[in-house]
Order: C-alpha cells, then structure tokens, then sequence
C-alpha cells in the first residue's frame, strides 16, 4: 500500500516537471510580455506586480510591419485551410466511394509530392512565380501550403469516411439524391469532427509556415513569423519586451482556434458510435 | 404500384460473371422473394433493379419504362436496407420526411404523409428520437416508414429481418406481410432463410451461381420442385435424398434395400426423394434405424439410417424409440419425387 502511495507521488511529481518544463518557456513569454521590459531578466523573477500593455503598445513602432504581418498569416492560413480542406474532402469522397484500380496513380503522386523538401520545391517554382508576378503576394504562399498539407488531410478524412457506412449514401440516392448529392447532405454533417480536427491541424501547420513566406514575400505579404525571426536578429540589441509581446500576440489565434473547436475535436474520440 | 420486368439481366465485375442473364415478370402488386444460398446474386440483382449497381448486359423494366440508364433517384423505387441504413443525424421524423423534402414537397403535407405512416407502423411515439435511441425493431419499422411515406412503385427490401431476433423476426414478417397486403405495392423482397420466403411470397425465385433455378409459388415449390437443388432448398427439414437404382420392381438404395415405388418407373431415376414429413410409420415399412431421436413436443424429429444413408423423418405423434432399435415407416408414394443423375426431377 505504501509502496503505492509513493509511486502515485512520484508519478505526480514527475508529471508535474514534465508540465512545468512544457509550459514554462510559454507562461515565462506570456507573463514577460506584460512586464516593463527592464524587469523581465530580474532576478530573483518577479511576479507582475503591475501588469502593463506599454509592450503592447510599443509594437507599432519598435516592429512596424507585425501587424500587417499578422494580417497576412490570418489571410494565408484562413485561405490554405479552406482550399486545403475543399481539396481533402472531395479526394477523399473519391478515394474512399469509387474503388478503382486506376486510383492508385493520384494516390501514389499525392504522397510522392509530400516527400519533396519544401526549400527543394521552392528552387524551381521561385522563377515561375516571378514571371507569373506572384512574389511578395499571397497566392504562392496559400498555393503552396495546401500541396503540401492536402496529402496527409486526405489521408485522415479518407480514414473517416471509410467509417461511415456506404448505405447511408444509397439510401440517400434512393430517397432522390445524386450521388454527390448523397455525399453533401449525409456523409458531410457526419464528418464535421473529423473535419475540424483536420482544419486544426492545417492551420496550425500553415500559421507556422516559415519557408515559403521567407523566400516568395519581400515586403507587402510577409506573414508574421518571417517578422519576429528578423525582429530577434536585430543588430542594435533585441527589445525582449516587444518581443514577448509580439510572440503572445501571434500564439493567441491558434489557441483560440483550440478552444473553439475543442469540442467537436472531443467528438472524434465517439465517432465510432455513428454506426446503427 | 406496378409491373416489374427483368430480361435477361447480367453482371459482371471484371473477369466474373455473378449474374448470368436471369429473366423475371413480377405482376402489379405481387410479393416476390428472390431466395438462395450466399454468394448467388441476390443482392446484386436487387441492387440492379435500384440502380445501385450497373446492368451489364440485359434490361429492367419498371412500369413500363426501361431504367437500365436511369439513376435511382428516378426509378421511383424505396429500399429497406440489411443494416436499415437510417441517417445518424437526423431524426426519426426527418428520416422519414427526407425523400419528401428533397422533391420539395409542402410542409405540411410532409407531416401528414410521416404521422400517417407512423401510425401504420406505431412509431407516432417515437418521431423525435434519434436513430442511435432506438431498439432494432424500431428502427426496423423506421426504414419501413422511410420506404412507404414516398408511395414508390416498387418496395426493395434486401434481408432486412436478418439482424433480429429470432422472435422479433416472426412478428416483423407478419408486419411486413400485412403491409404489403394493406398497400399492394409492388414488393421483392430478398432473404436466404427460405422460411420467409415460404410464407410472405406470392411467388418464390430460387437462385443459385448467379442463374434462376425455378420460380413458382411456394406450394409449387415444394410440391414440384424441378431438381434436387430446389427440393433440398424449399422445406424445413430438407428432403432426403436416396441414391439408388430404379428397375422393374421398384427402386432399390445403394443397400440393397427395396422402397415402395410409384407405378411410374423411368429406369434413368438414381435418386429418390422424400420430404421428411412425407415418411409415416408403418409397421410393414422399411426399417430405419434411429441414431437421434428430438421431441419439440408438437412434433418428433428422428434421425436415422438407411443401409448407410441418413434419413430425416417427422412424425406428428410422439414415439419412444431408443438410439440404435429399428422403426418402421412407409413414405406417401403420392409425394415421392425422383431424379435423374444431373439432379433433375424425373417426376
Ligand atoms: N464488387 C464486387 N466485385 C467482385 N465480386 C463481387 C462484388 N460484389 C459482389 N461480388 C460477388 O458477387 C456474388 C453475388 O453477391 P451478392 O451480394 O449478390 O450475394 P447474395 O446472394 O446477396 O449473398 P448474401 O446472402 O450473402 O447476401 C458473390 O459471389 C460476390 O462475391
Ligand atoms: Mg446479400
């Protein structure tokens, strides 16, 4: 019994460091950021005492292009996950509804594109995108994003929708559906879980992107992480309050998006149970 | 309501050919169950008259019109699935009203085709429940309200008694019985358990490899079976069949054992058939030994051995026969049947 007790505790401890060692880089980032930028290397660390925006505040003028910036990470990933995902589901519906032999080809290629390092893809598609006058605008970024992100986004909704039972469908042409149709109105609504798990994934993955903005964007359509690694490697000495608070402001959208979706995420784990 | 005609519909996937050009007339309002072994087809030529899977060769003709090209939404058709196949996200009433609201029919005559089918099928309780809240009967009756609320021309039903209970099934078949004859709908109706195909069809179309073997009314089955395939099939237990020669004097088993013949004796006979209710005891009958003996209490069941072929036999009174002593019974010579050695009924 005893021996029990001692073996929960240091389980609990162990998990306890393994949190603490997970998120104190973050809270320490978070908690920095609304610090006056002269205390946030004091030791002993202190607590906020007085919680101050003045980092906040400063952004505009220490990082001049990060909010515009922040615009267009928010533009590239809304578009990335929204083609991405079109693009998913309707190859998904044809991996999964038609099985025919001649399908292995796109499947083949579709991952085949996936192995390709990103700064390989980069090198011939750069002068393409300069001729069709695509460089520092978004579309090579959001074009991009989705050839890569697209395979494995089929992959896992193919996975999905092999779970959910072909008569559903059938039944629904009966009832005077085509068979896209069929697809739309039942096996969709049936897959949102799935759906805004995969989105998660995708627009995390593409919020993230750092290649392909650092080498197609100049100015107009940098997104934000391009700015905040050139915002560290600034020669006059880096202003850490700025930074913080630039970094917390760019973590905020991802989490939200958890927290929004969270909960059809959860529905996932219950799939299963649409079956009968 | 209408007349469904198949002639010579066949389908192959690649290399096999499941179907081999079968042909069947179902007149207006017949009840016609496509029965068989696993394997022989019969959803595939269900799923063909529905427009589910392609025709490869042949047509099919629903009320006149031939729907080889036509998708299943303009067949008016409705099926009733094996998994019952009802929408997890929709509600009993919307699963009921889909096919309705999809032809854009008003709303409130929507409500009043649902209520009305859920009275038949006393589902009035049930409307706003999700699937996943329903026992398997009910959703049973659920794809049944599915099917009748758009008053097709022709109900598909593709086993769909199999995933119930042995009691349930009894009282769904009676349901579905009493259905048809309520809406003399166009009915076929597929199933492996030749049970129900005996007692819900107005006519009976035995398959096997993908070809028809006979089609007939039940009793036409049974008492004329056209070969040994059919005879096994068609009656509970299965016929026994006695491999023997056929002479002037009667029919002798492999044995040596003379049988009471009819008067009609085709020297081209090697089997002879009789159903296991057909053998009743007679004290100058030929003997049988008794390997197993199963009283169900309205009936007597006795396995036993001819020589050394099996035999079934059921008596309607109860005997004490021991495992291994003799009994003697007699077969009714007016329901012998015999055949010849491709299996083909003689007489
Ligand atoms: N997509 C397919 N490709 C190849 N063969 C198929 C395909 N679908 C069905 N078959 C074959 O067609 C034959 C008939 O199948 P079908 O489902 O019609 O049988 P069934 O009579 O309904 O049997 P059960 O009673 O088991 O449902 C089977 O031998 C099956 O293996
Ligand atoms: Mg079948």
């Amino acid at each position: 019994m005893s021996g029990n007790i001692t073996g929960r505790i240091l389980v609990f401890v162990l998990l306890c460091i393994a949190v603490i060692w997970a998120f104190f880089p973050i809270l320490f980032m978070i908690s920095s950021s609304f610090k006056p930028g002269n205390l946030i290397w004091s030791y002993p660390p202190k607590l906020i005492a007085e919680p101050t925006f003045a980092n906040y505040q400063n952004i505009a003028t220490l990082f001049p292009r990060f909010w515009k910036s922040f615009f267009n990470s928010v533009i590239v990933t809304a578009l990335t996950t929204a083609l991405t995902l079109t693009m998913a589901i309707a190859s998904a519906f044809v991996f999964s509804r038609l099985r025919q032999p001649w399908l292995k080809v796109p499947a083949f290629l579709m991952i085949f594109v996936r192995m390709f390092p990103g700064i390989v893809v980069v090198i011939p598609l750069y002068p393409v995108f300069n001729e069709l006058g695509w460089l520092d605008t978004v579309t090579p970024l959001v074009l991009c994003g989705a050839a890569f992100a697209v395979s494995m986004a089929t992959l896992l909704i193919k996975t999905f929708v092999d779970d959910i039972p072909v008569d559903l469908e059938e039944a629904a042409m009966i009832d005077g559906c085509s068979r896209v149709g069929a697809f739309i109105r039942i096996t969709l609504p049936l897959l949102t879980p799935a759906i805004a798990a995969v989105s998660l994934v995708v627009a995390i993955g593409s919020w993230n992107e750092y290649l392909f903005p650092l080498v197609f964007t100049s100015n107009d359509a940098r997104t934000a992480p391009v700015i905040i690694a050139i915002a560290m490697s600034n020669e006059d000495g880096v202003a850490w309050g700025g930074i913080m608070a630039m970094a917390t402001a760019y973590l905020a959208p991802p989490l939200l998006l958890v927290l929004m979706l969270h909960k059809q995420i959860t529905n996932v784990m219950t799939m299963g149970a649409v079956k009968g | 309501m209408s007349r469904v005609q198949i002639r010579q519909a066949g389908k192959r996937y690649a290399a096999v050919e499941v179907l081999k050009g079968v042909s069947v007339d179902i007149e207006d309002g017949q009840f016609v169950v496509l029965v068989g072994p696993s394997g022989c087809g019969k959803s595939t030529l269900l799923r063909m008259i529905a427009g589910l899977e392609e025709i490869s060769s042949g047509e099919i003709d629903i009320g006149g019109r031939v729907v080889n090209d036509l998708q299943p939404k303009d067949r008016d058709i409705a099926m009733v699935f094996q998994s019952y196949a009802l929408y997890p996200h929709k509600t009993v009433a919307d699963n009921m009203g889909f096919a309705l609201r999809l032809k854009r029919v008003p709303e409130a005559e929507i409500k009043a085709k649902v209520m009305r089918a859920a009275e038949i099928l006393s589902l009035t309780n049930l409307l706003d429940r999700y699937p996943r809240q329903l026992s398997g009967g009910q959703r049973q009756r659920v794809a049944m309200g599915r099917a009748i609320v758009r008053d097709p021309q022709v109900f598909l039903f593709d086993e769909p008694l199999s995933n119930l209970d042995a009691k349930l099934r009894v009282q769904m078949r009676a349901e579905i019985k009493e259905l048809h004859q309520r809406l003399k709908t166009t009915t076929i109706y597929v199933t492996h358990d030749q049970v129900e195909a005996m007692t819900m069809a107005d006519k009976i179309v035995v398959m096997r490899d993908g070809s028809i073997e006979q089609i007939g009314t039940p009793l036409e089955l049974y008492d004329r079976p056209k070969n040994m395939f059919v005879a096994g099939f068609i009656g509970s237990p299965s016929m026994n069949f006695i491999k023997g020669t056929m002479s002037s004097p009667g029919f002798t088993t492999e044995d040596g054992i003379a049988l009471p013949t009819p008067a009609e004796r085709p020297a081209s006979a090697t089997v002879y058939g009789v159903r296991p209710e057909h053998l009743r005891l007679a004290d100058d009958g030929i003997p049988l030994e008794v390997v197993v003996l199963e009283p169900t209490g309205s009936e007597t069941i006795v396995l036993g051995k001819l020589g050394k072929q099996n035999i079934t036999c059921v008596f309607r009174e109860r005997i004490s026969a021991q495992a291994g002593s003799i009994i003697r019974v007699r077969p009714d010579l007016q329901a012998v049947h015999l055949f010849d050695q491709n299996g083909a009924a003689i007489r």
